[in-house]
């Protein structure tokens, strides 16, 4: 734990940090290592889940992008100048008629069913992973599953009491719980 | 502000991937799980994620790390390697809450990130709170605090996880130190 040309001071913090018995001339700069350490040994502790393993695999499986079959490989040259010009006036008229400059420009889509709502991201799998925490982390139950490679189904449950954060980052996308307190939320790609 | 090498460091490939031979099966990742998983999820706890969050982190970490198995050569002993996928998917979250253009102030933190763990809600915690905006601010600096806290390393084995030599190492750590100390100012009163 010892290292040359360092000040003693940041030494002794650091020793406190690490939990090991510091210089008696630095005491307060060792208290304050030890204070952070404190701190830190306060996080509450994480178990692992039970199945945790198998939902790696799983997960780590479902997102590997499907491999484009032989077939459409060799017609893909041709129809990609069509595809590509078709995408790009539809993208055109897309953002003409949805741009939004706030948080959620990435979630586009129908959004109009209380109980089985569409979201087109950038991103799906990263948006739907973290909405599903936000909304894990006040309170809600959110299972997730992939149809697709880009498809991420979630099932949401909030049964009142609710904490109202839930319904508030829901209402940001423009979509709501039914009365019963669930959603099933499909968020798809966009691109 | 977000140091510039924060981009560079989700951007680079893991610590491990050097053309040494190895082959490392999905079996070793896994048995890593039961051990690894707590530690990485308690980091990101410690660097401000509400409970649900941190989880997902670190279940997202062994799903990059499993996908990106067969890139690893074994440069570096297995978990630092995790560790290091562990810390690229914790920038990566931070960075799709907190583009770099959007937030120089430490006060719009808590609005923007995860202020809502009951772990960092009691007055006591103030310098867990303290480390956990230092941490969304400067998160390559308190991953090498927190690696020193966690694992007592010497500077030298710290530095290879960093990627930084031993002096480097030690005058980094002081910089830690100085940068850390404007995060804890309002807590010499608790």
């Amino acid at each position: 734990m010892t290292a040359d040309n360092t000040d003693p001071r940041d030494e002794a913090w650091l020793r406190g940090l690490a939990g090991v018995p510091a210089d008696e001339a630095h005491v307060a700069d060792a208290a304050a290592g030890r204070r952070l350490r404190a701190s830190l040994d306060r996080v509450p502790a994480v178990e692992a889940p039970a199945d945790g393993w198998a939902d790696v695999l799983r997960r780590a499986d479902q997102g590997v992008p499907a491999a484009l079959p032989p077939r459409e490989a060799a017609n893909g040259h041709a129809r990609r100048w069509a595809g590509g010009l078709a995408a790009a006036l539809l993208l055109g008229v897309g953002m003409g008629g949805l741009w939004r400059p706030a948080e959620d420009t990435q979630w586009r889509g129908a959004g109009e069913g209380a109980t089985d709502a569409h979201w087109l991201s950038a991103s799906p799998h990263a948006d739907a992973r973290s909405l599903a925490a936000a909304l894990r982390g006040w309170g809600a139950t959110v299972t997730e599953s992939t149809s697709a490679p880009q498809t991420v189904w979630l099932d949401i449950r909030c049964p009142a009491p609710c904490d109202a954060r839930v319904g508030a980052r829901l209402a940001e996308l423009e979509t709501a719980l039914a009365p019963d307190g669930r959603l099933r939320l499909k968020v798809s790609d966009a691109r | 502000m977000l140091p510039i090498d924060d981009d560079a460091l989700i951007d680079r490939p893991p610590l491990g991937q050097t053309p040494a031979a190895a082959c490392t099966t999905p079996d070793a990742l896994a048995a890593l799980y039961p051990e690894w998983y707590p530690r990485l999820a308690r980091y990101f706890q410690s660097c401000g994620c509400h409970r649900a969050l941190a989880q997902e982190l670190a279940q997202e970490s062994f799903v990059q790390a499993l996908r990106g198995l067969p890139s690893f050569r074994g440069g570096a002993k297995l978990s630092t390697w995790l560790w290091s996928i562990g810390q690229r998917v914790w920038l990566a979250e931070l960075r799709r809450h907190r583009p770099l253009d959007q937030v120089d102030d430490v006060d719009d933190l808590d609005a923007l990130m995860f202020a809502d763990s009951p772990h960092l809600k009691e007055p006591e915690d103030c310098v867990q709170r303290g480390f956990a905006r230092f941490a969304m601010a400067h998160p390559e600096r308190a991953q090498a605090l927190y690696l020193f806290y966690w694992g007592g390393l010497k500077h030298g084995e710290l530095g290879e996880v960093i990627g930084r030599t031993e002096r480097a190492t030690t005058v980094y750590l002081a910089e830690c130190r100085a940068k850390l100390a404007p995060f804890l100012k309002d807590c010499d009163d608790c």
